[in-house]
């Protein structure tokens, strides 16, 4: 009996991973409305290849540079990774500060860049980093700043260096001076505490409106930043990516919801275009966005036209709203969606799309058709 | 947001079922940067005629990372790193025995119950992506 049953099980398992490999990119839009939802391959492919980056680097430095690999002691960094169970190093491999460093690492591994002077220097301070951010990633499982259900941190202006030194031009951080004088700023006007309490009922606003999204979201986003002084009403970039940037214009919470919907959105995106860049040998071409009048290349147009979908659908399930916010709602769902309307035969009439890339479009162009016949009445 | 840069780590994938495509299946994907050099034509092959009694052995400076059932491929002398895919891995285990192709292809056939014909182009293909990639030499070939 229980051999048959183990015989089942391994029938299930091996199915499964056909399925895996067979359904990875067929009809994906990595939304969480796909049927099934793709996340966990996507996460669990993207966590793989950042893995081999990391222990291919460790490699290389280890035979390149062997003095500078044993000073640095780097090697404790890598038994302790090494010593972590998958899923723990799947979380450190998520950990925004050591994707950074990973990402800025690994590029000056090459033979020629080590040989340049300033690099080595780099590289050499570089390793000697990732004891301090493996020791953060431990402490920050500890932290008093969880937003309550999630495993998301909040920050204000304090933040990992590596992420501070990322961030700009979207926003340049404060030095000591000026960052103890904008906290304190803040606190009179914006208490931390209660952007904490606002943005948790945000999200469990967006939970009990599209549970997928809410746990989604938990999965992509690790860190959000809320800065009341920033230009923007919100920001992410892929070079910081599992990091999202607010500030303080947001008047509601229809408007944070909009804005935590919009960011993850991003999210996604990224990691999708660590497994495929989805646009390859982009144009010089700009284009105005349909939704605001900005000009943006076509990354940032197919960006924007993806999580204007993202959004249609937020709008869609906002039944349960209160009366004014729904037709509030509504009304946004509307503008979005003649945005899109507009967007899609630009999107469509590009070269810039890798296989992959042309193929997301076309699920996601079947969508917006579908949106477009569902609200005809009101386009 | 600023544009994306391309991925240090890249998937070779060796696939029993020929209609199977991994997340990361570089072979349907001609824009990959370590092929974009080569014509349209060359993308495909790596121009050596491989036979049976092909032994091929791994390229001087390229080191192996055993980690979560798959391999990691170390090219010290080169950007980029390659992840194998379980069935490359296998394969991958084969050639560092060196051994002939046709050895290889035997082995495959046997572990996935492959036809012999089916494990032969599977290794085939495999071994030609990794001569394309430098990660491999032929040492008994015959030139095309």
């Amino acid at each position: 009996m229980m051999t048959q049953r183990n015989a089942v099980q391994e029938a299930i398992e091996t199915q499964n991973l056909s399925l895996n490999y067979y359904t990875f990119w067929d009809r994906s839009t990595f939304l969480p409305f796909d049927q099934p939802l793709k996340s966990d391959l996507l996460l669990g492919e993207v966590w793989k290849i950042r893995q081999a980056t990391f222990l291919g680097f460790d490699l290389k430095i280890s035979e390149k540079e062997p003095k500078l690999y044993l000073d640095s002691r780097f090697q404790d960094s890598i038994n302790k990774f090494l010593k972590l169970s998958s899923v723990e190093r799947k979380q450190f491999t998520e950990y925004p500060p050591f994707r950074i460093w990973l990402r800025k690492s690994a590029r000056i591994a090459n033979i020629d860049s080590v040989n340049d002077k300033s690099k080595k220097q780099y590289l050499k301070s570089s390793l000697l980093t990732l004891g301090r951010i493996t020791r953060e990633w431990h402490e920050s499982k500890n932290n008093d700043n969880m937003i309550s259900g999630t495993e998301i941190q909040l920050f204000r202006y304090d933040v990992d260096p590596l992420i501070a030194e990322s961030v700009p031009p979207s926003y340049s951080f404060p030095g000591p001076d000026k960052k103890s004088q904008l906290e304190q700023a803040s606190e009179a006007t914006y208490k931390f505490s209660f952007f904490m309490e606002v943005l948790t009922v945000a999200l469990d606003r967006i939970k009990h409106t599209w549970p997928q999204a809410y746990d989604e979201f938990k999965k992509f986003v690790k860190i959000i930043i809320h800065l009341p002084d920033a230009q923007f009403r919100s920001c992410s970039a892929e070079r910081y990516s599992g990091v999202i940037l607010l500030s303080a214009d947001d008047s509601s919470l229809l408007d944070l919801e909009e804005s935590l919907i919009h960011e993850y959105g991003h999210q996604i995106l990224y990691n999708v275009m660590e497994i495929d860049p989805l646009i390859e040998n982009p144009s010089k071409e700009n284009y105005k966005l349909p939704w605001s009048g900005s000009i943006r290349d076509f990354y940032g147009y197919f960006h924007a036209f993806y999580i204007y979908i993202l959004l249609v659908h937020y709008f869609e399930l906002t039944e349960n709203h209160l009366k004014a916010e729904r037709k509030r709602a509504m009304k946004r769902l509307m503008q979005i969606l003649r945005g899109l309307v507009v967007a899609l035969p630009d999107i469509e009439a590009t070269n810039n799309f890798t296989l992959r890339g042309r193929e997301l479009f076309e699920f996601l162009k079947e969508d917006v058709q579908k949106l477009k016949s569902t609200y005809k009445h009101l386009l | 947001m600023t544009k994306k840069e391309r991925s240090l780590t890249k998937k070779i994938h060796a696939s029993p079922a020929k209609e199977e495509s991994s997340p990361n299946d570089e072979s349907s994907t001609p824009t990959n940067p370590s092929s974009s050099e080569y014509s349209s034509q060359e993308i495909r092959t790596s121009g050596i005629k491989l036979t049976p009694q092909t032994v091929i052995e791994a390229s001087l400076g390229l080191k192996g990372i055993d980690v979560d059932d798959e391999i990691i491929l170390v090219d010290l002398l080169a950007d980029y790193y390659f992840r194998l895919n379980s069935t490359a891995t296998f394969i991958w285990q084969l050639v560092l025995q060196t051994i002939t192709l046709e050895e290889i292809s035997q082995q495959l056939s046997q572990k996935f119950h492959l036809p012999s014909d089916k494990a032969s182009e599977v290794v085939s293909g495999f071994v030609d992506e990794l001569i394309k990639k430098g990660l491999v030499v032929p040492s008994t070939v015959t030139e095309s």
